[in-house]
């Protein structure tokens, strides 16, 4: 008797911990339609925006903070967001209007001396934030009234409202970073959404902000899920265990455009993907040998073994970037493997040579890795693959070890310095420059962009420094991104920018 | 009076009973042929890609099972894959026997020796094996020669575990007794007294740890940090058929059922043997 007794304590014991357990998991469900379930391939690195500068991290700060303008990615223009106007009264100064009556999510006022205050701590050595460069071209930043910033540039500086557009140019609550240090673990911005909890490696809430200066967001929470594994966040999507996703492996994207309660789209991004060379390898200084290997590429084998989710392109600068010239895919290079064998021959490699292939093993480097393998073996090159983890190939081809290298570059201001001066100019050798290329002639023009206020100089000078790296085969250009996105149906206003962002303000469920 | 059989004789009788382990035998001898044969069976060059006979399920003409990806054919990955397999479970397992081996055999019988070998074996053995693999690519960088290394690090404590305990019976016995007290050198009371000895227990965990060496370097090739492609090694045909198993899951299912068969053959072949080895097996 007393030994049933006891089994029945603990069945109810049990029933009372499942329904607990039901309890808790049933309001995290999809089908809320307060509610949006984003599952995200990894966990962010922290919520500050002036610390960290990865896609995962601004992903969410996004939905936190706000910048000073934002990028109409319809007309390309910079539309006000906490700035309403600009001036630039001479090249060297910029004036800046901001939005009145906007508060943090602390309550802190919104005002010129947070604004100056966000950007001498991006700027200061001690914070070292990883996008301090973003600003390097900036002198002094002066409280003109509670309203006006004034900053002034160390020379005159073409893009510089571009750059107020970008995610780690967010600006931050001063009280908040006073009382926590910093906004790693405790975000304070002014935008739609607050952080209510944060899981490490499990999810993270966000929940509406009530003091947001905008019309009011319709959805009441956002939950970023972890799910690392794309075929799993595709299971989850179809299951409708999470609303939207992006990332996605592009064998599954038939699977779900075939998919009547999911709508999947790719639309066309800035991030362009590249083959390059190491320049202080002898072998790749020779022109004739890099353009034999702009000549083995056929890229439409790649854009097959990706599932047809990208767009070949020629042009260093793609379409959705600012410097872009269509008749820029004229300079570039065709599949020709005859006349790129008696290229090889003419630099003195008749017999093809061995070399190495390196990138990072993630997304569809693997595979568009190995089809530039078996490409270049049939112009007689011998190419070894290098696949590394991710961090270890930043950092391995940043010193050099690599012979040739597979990367990409997510222009996030959409202006194309912001993708040549980085990584094509001889400054920035031993950073983003991982070709170690260096060209007097296109550093000449890359500067005339960055240094001119007339966007039409700007615009010119940009087209002729594309024309010139392309003939001159810096990179050999694969393709364009296309941002692949997925939703269930009942998941409206979702769109996601070529740069890979989405705005989730405006999004509701019906 | 009946013909006298060998105990040789005795044994391969008594493993030809068991049927598992005989058709594992076959099926392990077929591996070995197709893997010392890949160039003839093989219709197709491993790597080589066609695009333009991407994903074909299998039965397609020309391509018994299917291709992946690349629109390379499946098969002549499979046999091509066998021949790796094959090699890193030999070569990891004789490495690790070999090192292990002597460092049993000599943590056994010597005394003095036996604490400091055991307690680095123990050392090794406290940790995962896979977690071991991982340090030691970590330390020489990805590829098949260093997955090959790290499998003979963590076979190490385990022969040299197994070793040591059958030599501490062994010294025991009187044949060693008797060979010591005639004279004979240590080298050869260990060679020729002691080891033919122990070596059946030894052939019978070699066979079980050819299967586990297969499968380990399998996972350590899925991550990535193994076999590097196009190298048709099948833990690196499975991680690239992930991706497409939705629409077509024989890419990474073929490979995965190969797995399973030799690792299964291996460790039912291992069983069959002990049960012919050991002495107290009613015939």
């Amino acid at each position: 008797m007393e030994v049933k007794k006891i089994t029945m304590k603990k069945v109810i014991v049990a029933a009372i911990v499942l329904l607990a357990g039901l309890l808790i998991t049933l309001p995290t469900l999809a089908n809320d339609l307060s509610t949006l379930v984003y599952g995200a391939d990894s966990d962010v690195q922290g919520l500050s925006p002036i610390l960290t500068n990865d896609r995962v991290s601004s992903n969410v700060t996004d939905q936190i903070y706000d910048t000073l303008f934002v990028r109409d990615w319809n007309t390309m223009e910079i539309k006000p967001s906490l700035a309403l106007s600009y001036e630039n009264p001479d090249a060297l100064t910029w004036i800046i209007h901001l939005r009145p009556n906007v508060v943090f999510s602390d309550g802190t006022p919104f005002n010129a001396a947070a604004v100056k205050f966000t950007f001498e701590r991006l700027l200061d050595p001690k914070v070292a934030a990883p996008r301090a460069s973003l600003l390097k071209m900036v002198d002094k930043i002066d409280v003109v009234n509670d309203l006006t910033v004034k900053i002034t540039t160390k020379y005159p500086f073409g893009p510089f409202p571009a750059i107020l557009t970008h995610g780690n140019s967010e600006i931050v609550s001063p009280t908040a970073v006073a009382k926590y240090g910093n906004l790693m673990q405790h975000p304070v911005g002014t935008g739609p959404f607050k952080l209510e909890e944060w899981v490490p490696g499990d999810h993270i809430t966000l929940v509406r902000n009530d003091l947001y200066w905008g019309n009011a967001p319709k959805l009441k929470r956002i939950i970023f899920r972890i799910v690392p594994e794309g075929a799993t966040r595709v299971g989850l999507l179809q299951t409708g265990e999470i609303d939207f996703t992006d990332l996605i492996p592009t064998p599954l994207f038939a699977t779900l455009k075939d998919d009547p309660q999911v709508t999947a789209v790719a639309p066309l991004g800035t991030p362009i993907r590249y083959l390059s060379f190491n320049f202080q390898r002898k072998v790749f200084q020779n022109l004739k040998v890099r353009q034999a290997i702009a000549m083995a590429i056929d890229r439409k084998d790649i854009v097959t073994a990706l599932d047809g989710l990208a767009s070949a392109s020629k042009s260093i600068i793609g379409p959705k970037v600012f410097g872009y010239d269509p008749t820029a895919e004229a300079f570039g290079y065709n599949h020709d493997p005859a006349k790129a064998k008696a290229l090889l021959a003419d630099a003195g490699y008749p017999d093809g040579f061995t070399t190495t292939l390196w990138y990072g093993v993630t997304g569809d480097y693997p595979v568009v890795a190995q089809v530039i393998q078996e490409q270049l073996s049939k112009i007689g090159i011998k190419v070894e693959l290098k696949g590394l983890d991710w961090a270890t190939f930043l950092s391995a081809t940043r010193k050099g070890d690599q012979d040739m290298f597979l990367l990409g570059w997510t222009n996030l201001t959409a202006d194309g310095e912001e993708l040549l001066y980085p990584n094509l100019d001889s400054d920035n050798i031993g950073g983003a420059n991982r070709a170690f290329y260096s060209n007097p002639i296109t550093d000449r023009l890359i500067m005339v962009a960055r240094k001119n206020v007339d966007q039409k100089v700007r615009l010119a000078a940009l087209e002729a420094a594309n024309a010139a790296l392309i003939t001159n085969v810096a990179w050999v250009p694969l393709y364009d991104q296309l941002n692949i996105l997925a939703y269930l149906n009942d998941v409206h206003n979702l769109v996601v920018n070529p740069n890979q962002s989405w705005i989730l303000k405006d999004v509701y469920k019906k | 009076m009946t013909k006298s059989t060998s105990l040789w004789q005795l044994r391969i009788r008594r493993f030809r009973k068991d049927r598992l382990a005989v058709v594992s035998l076959g099926i392990i001898s077929i591996l070995l042929i197709s893997a010392i044969l890949a160039q003839v069976i093989a219709p197709y060059d491993p790597a080589s890609q066609r695009m333009s006979e991407r994903r074909l399920p299998p039965g397609s003409p020309g391509h018994l099972l299917g291709t992946d990806g690349f629109g390379r054919d499946i098969a002549s990955r499979l046999v091509y894959g066998g021949r790796i397999s094959l090699m890193v479970g030999l070569v990891s397992v004789g490495v690790g026997m070999l090192i292990g081996m002597t460092l049993g055999l000599i943590a056994g019988y010597f005394k003095h020796l036996d604490n400091l070998i055991m307690r680095v074996m123990d050392i090794l053995l406290a940790f995962p094996g896979v977690l071991i693999a991982i340090i030691v690519v970590a330390i020489l960088g990805p590829g098949l020669y260093n997955v090959i290394i790290a499998i003979s690090v963590f076979s190490i404590p385990m022969f040299a575990r197994l070793t040591r305990g059958a030599t501490l019976s062994a010294k025991e016995e009187t044949y060693v007794l008797a060979a010591r007290s005639l004279g004979a050198p240590t080298s050869r009371i260990l060679l020729q007294h002691i080891l033919p000895n122990i070596v059946s227990p030894i052939i019978v965990f070699a066979t079980v740890r050819i299967g586990v060496s297969i499968l380990n370097a399998a996972a350590l090739s899925f991550l990535g940090i193994g076999a590097q492609p196009p190298m048709p090694e099948w833990g690196v045909m499975i991680s690239e058929g992930r991706n497409f198993l939705y629409t077509s899951p024989y890419i990474a299912f073929v490979p995965g059922l190969a797995i399973l068969i030799v690792v299964l053959s291996f460790n039912l072949l291992g069983d069959g043997i002990r049960d012919a080895l050991d002495p107290f097996q009613s015939d």
